[in-house]
C-alpha cells in the first residue's frame, strides 16, 4: 500500500495550508501566503500538489437557497447490493457513483450497503432514476428511497438563521 | 444639588479606565477593524450553550451553595489537578465566583487592611490597581520590560519591594503583554515570596492559551500551594466571557474568608453559568484546543507583520495579545493609536491604559478573523509608511 507520500505531505509542509483552507473562510492565495509566511507561488504549488494527490478535489459554494428556488429535489437512497468476489462492493459502488444524479455515495455498516444522495430537477426524475437506472443494475438487490424535505445544516453551515449582527464591544479590557 | 459630595473620596479620586475613554471614541466610528477587544471572537461552543439551555429546561433556576455547585467544584479539582498539577479539596478549598474579577475583588476585600501593600506587575489588566485602591490598600507596581519579553523577574520584585508588602498579585500569562514566566523564573519569584512572607494571588486566566513551552502555575511549586490563591475562569479558554464565571482555589481558611464576602455580596454565581461551566470542563477540551491552534497561527502572522512594518514586537508566548512598540514612529502611544484610528480605522489600545510603563506600546488583540487581521496589518503598514514619508 503506497500511501506514504500523501501522508508525508499532509503531516508535513502542506498540513498548515489544509488547516487554513478549512478554517480560513474564503481567503485568496495571496492572503493565504501572507498568513503562512510563504511566497504566493509556493501556496499555488502546494495547492497544485494537493490537487494532484487528489486530496483537494475542488471548490463548491455552500448555498442557502430554498428548494423551490433551485428547483432541486434531493433523496437519500439505501441500496443493498451483492458483493463480488475479488472486488467486494467497490465495482458496483463506482458504477453507481458515476451517474450525474448521484451527489455522494458511501459504503455503510448495518442494514444496507450503500447510502446514495441523489439530486434531480423533479420528484418524477429522481424516482425515474431510481426505478430505471439504479434498481435495474445487475447486483442491486433492493432500494429504499427517502426524499429530503428540508435542510437545516449544510457542510457545517446552519441554514435557518439570519446574518448575525456583531454585537461585540469594539474595545474591551 | 451637588451630588458628587456624596461620593466616597477613594472612589471620586479613582480615574476612569483608559480603555473606557478609547472605547467612547471608537464606538462613534463606523467600519473600524478593532484589535482592541479583549475577548475571544469565537462564540461559546454549542455543547456548552446547549447544556445551559438543558439546565434551564430542567428547572435549574435556584440559588446554589455559596461555594458553588459541588459537581462543579469536583470538576474544577479534576481539571486543575490534571492541567496544573495542584489538588484542592472541593469541599472547602474551592470557591466558584462571578468571573475572576469577582474572585479578585473578594480576595482583596478579605485580605487587605487599610494601608496594606500589594505588589503587582505592570503593564497589567486594568482593574488590578483600582481594586487595590478600592480596598484601601496601597498599590506597589513592579515593572516588566520588553527586553525580558515582559516576563516578571525576581530582580524587579526585589527592587520594588518595600516594608509592609503583604500580597503579590500575578497575572501570567499577562494581559496586555502576552508575557509569561518559565519555571526557573517562577521559582525565583516563589523564593522571593517565601523570603518576604508574601501571599500570592495568581490570576491564570490565559494559561490554556500558551503556545510555546509549558504553562507552570506558581501554586504548583514547592512550598507555594499554602501561600497562593489560584484564580481561574472560563472566559478565555472556553470563550465564555459573557457568562461571568470563574473560581478561586486556596487554603481553606482563606477560601472561607473570601466566601464570607462573597456570601454577603454575591450569594452565589449564576446557576446557569455553573451548569455551562461543568460541561466546559468535562467535554470542552477539544474545542479549546481547536481555538488555541487558531490563535497560535494568528499570533505568528500578526507578530511577524508588525515586525515587518517596523513596530518592534516580542513574540508573546501566550494569550491573544501582541504588544508592539510604536517608538519607531516618534509618536507616543496615544497619538499613534488615535492617528491610526482616524487615518485607517484600525483600533489598538494605547499601552498606558494598562499602566504608565505601557508608554510607547499599543495592545493589538489578534482574536479576530484572518481577513480582518490581514486588512488591519496592511492599513497599519500604510499608516506607518505615511508617517515616514509625509
Amino acid at each position: 500500500m503506497d500511501f506514504s507520500p500523501r501522508f508525508a505531505t499532509l503531516r508535513g509542509v502542506i498540513s498548515p495550508l489544509i488547516k487554513l483552507l478549512l478554517e480560513g473562510g474564503r481567503l485568496s492565495t495571496a492572503q493565504m501566503a501572507q498568513v503562512l509566511n510563504l511566497p504566493e507561488a509556493d501556496v499555488n504549488r502546494q495547492l497544485d500538489q494537493l490537487r494532484k494527490d487528489r486530496v483537494l478535489l475542488g471548490w463548491r459554494p455552500v448555498l442557502n437557497l430554498a428548494d423551490e428556488e433551485t428547483g432541486i429535489v434531493r433523496a437519500v437512497i439505501e441500496v443493498r447490493i451483492t458483493p463480488e468476489r475479488g472486488g467486494g462492493f467497490n465495482r458496483l459502488a463506482d458504477r453507481i457513483s458515476r451517474f450525474d444524479e448521484v451527489e455522494s455515495c458511501y459504503l455503510m455498516s448495518g442494514g444496507y450497503d450503500l447510502l446514495v444522495f441523489v439530486g434531480g430537477s423533479s420528484l418524477q426524475k429522481v424516482a425515474a432514476f431510481v426505478s430505471e437506472k439504479l434498481s435495474t443494475i445487475e447486483g442491486v438487490l433492493s432500494t429504499a428511497t427517502h426524499f429530503l424535505l428540508r435542510s437545516y445544516k449544510e457542510q457545517g453551515f446552519l441554514l435557518d438563521i439570519k446574518a448575525e449582527e456583531n454585537d461585540r464591544l469594539k474595545v474591551a479590557p | 444639588m451637588d451630588t458628587t459630595r456624596y461620593i466616597a473620596k477613594h472612589v471620586i479620586n479613582l480615574p476612569r479606565s483608559g480603555i473606557r475613554d478609547f472605547f467612547e471614541i471608537v464606538a462613534k466610528m463606523k467600519d473600524v477593524i478593532s484589535l482592541g477587544i479583549g475577548e475571544p471572537d469565537f462564540d461559546t461552543p454549542w455543547h456548552i450553550r446547549e447544556a445551559a439551555i438543558y439546565a434551564l429546561e430542567k428547572g435549574k433556576t435556584h440559588y446554589t451553595s455559596n461555594l458553588g455547585l459541588i459537581e462543579l467544584r469536583r470538576a474544577i479539582n479534576r481539571y486543575v489537578e490534571k492541567n496544573f498539577s495542584i489538588s484542592y479539596r472541593p469541599e472547602d478549598e474551592i470557591l466558584v465566583t462571578v468571573g475572576v474579577s469577582e474572585a479578585l475583588d473578594i480576595a482583596f476585600r478579605a485580605l487587605v487592611n487599610p494601608g496594606d501593600k500589594v505588589m503587582f506587575h505592570q503593564p497589567c489588566y486594568v482593574s488590578y490597581h483600582p481594586s487595590i485602591t478600592l480596598t484601601h490598600g496601597v498599590a506597589v507596581p513592579v515593572p516588566t520590560f520588553a527586553k525580558d519579553n515582559f516576563a516578571l523577574t525576581a530582580e524587579a520584585l526585589k527592587a520594588a519591594w518595600e516594608p509592609g508588602c503583604k500580597l503579590l498579585m500575578l497575572n501570567l500569562p499577562c494581559n496586555p503583554t502576552g508575557g509569561t514566566c518559565n519555571r526557573a523564573q517562577l521559582e525565583a519569584i516563589a523564593k522571593f515570596a517565601i523570603e518576604k512572607d508574601l501571599l500570592v494571588l495568581s490570576d491564570e486566566i490565559y494559561s490554556e492559551l500558551t503556545f510555546d513551552g509549558e504553562h507552570v502555575s506558581i501554586a504548583s511549586l514547592p512550598g507555594m500551594k499554602e501561600r497562593t490563591i489560584f484564580l481561574h475562569g472560563f472566559s478565555k479558554a472556553f470563550a465564555m466571557t459573557g457568562w461571568r464565571i470563574g473560581y478561586a482555589c486556596g487554603p481553606a481558611t482563606l477560601i472561607e474568608a473570601m466566601m464570607k464576602v462573597h456570601q454577603y455580596s454575591m450569594m452565589c454565581a449564576s446557576i446557569i453559568s455553573q451548569e455551562g461551566a461543568i460541561e466546559a470542563l468535562v467535554r470542552g477540551e477539544d474545542g479549546m484546543k481547536t481555538m488555541r491552534e487558531q490563535y497560535h497561527r494568528r499570533r505568528d502572522f500578526i507578530v511577524r507583520r508588525l515586525n515587518e512594518i517596523g513596530l518592534k514586537c516580542h513574540m508573546p508566548r501566550a494569550s491573544f495579545y501582541a504588544f508592539p512598540s510604536v517608538e519607531v514612529t516618534g509618536m507616543n502611544e496615544k497619538d499613534f493609536a488615535l492617528g491610526l484610528l482616524n487615518a485607517e480605522k484600525v483600533a489598538m489600545v494605547p499601552g498606558t491604559a494598562f499602566g504608565p510603563n505601557g508608554a510607547g506600546f499599543c495592545r493589538a488583540c489578534f482574536a479576530t478573523g484572518y481577513d480582518q487581521l490581514i486588512e488591519a496589518s496592511d492599513r497599519i503598514e500604510r499608516y506607518v509608511q505615511g508617517l515616514k514619508n509625509p
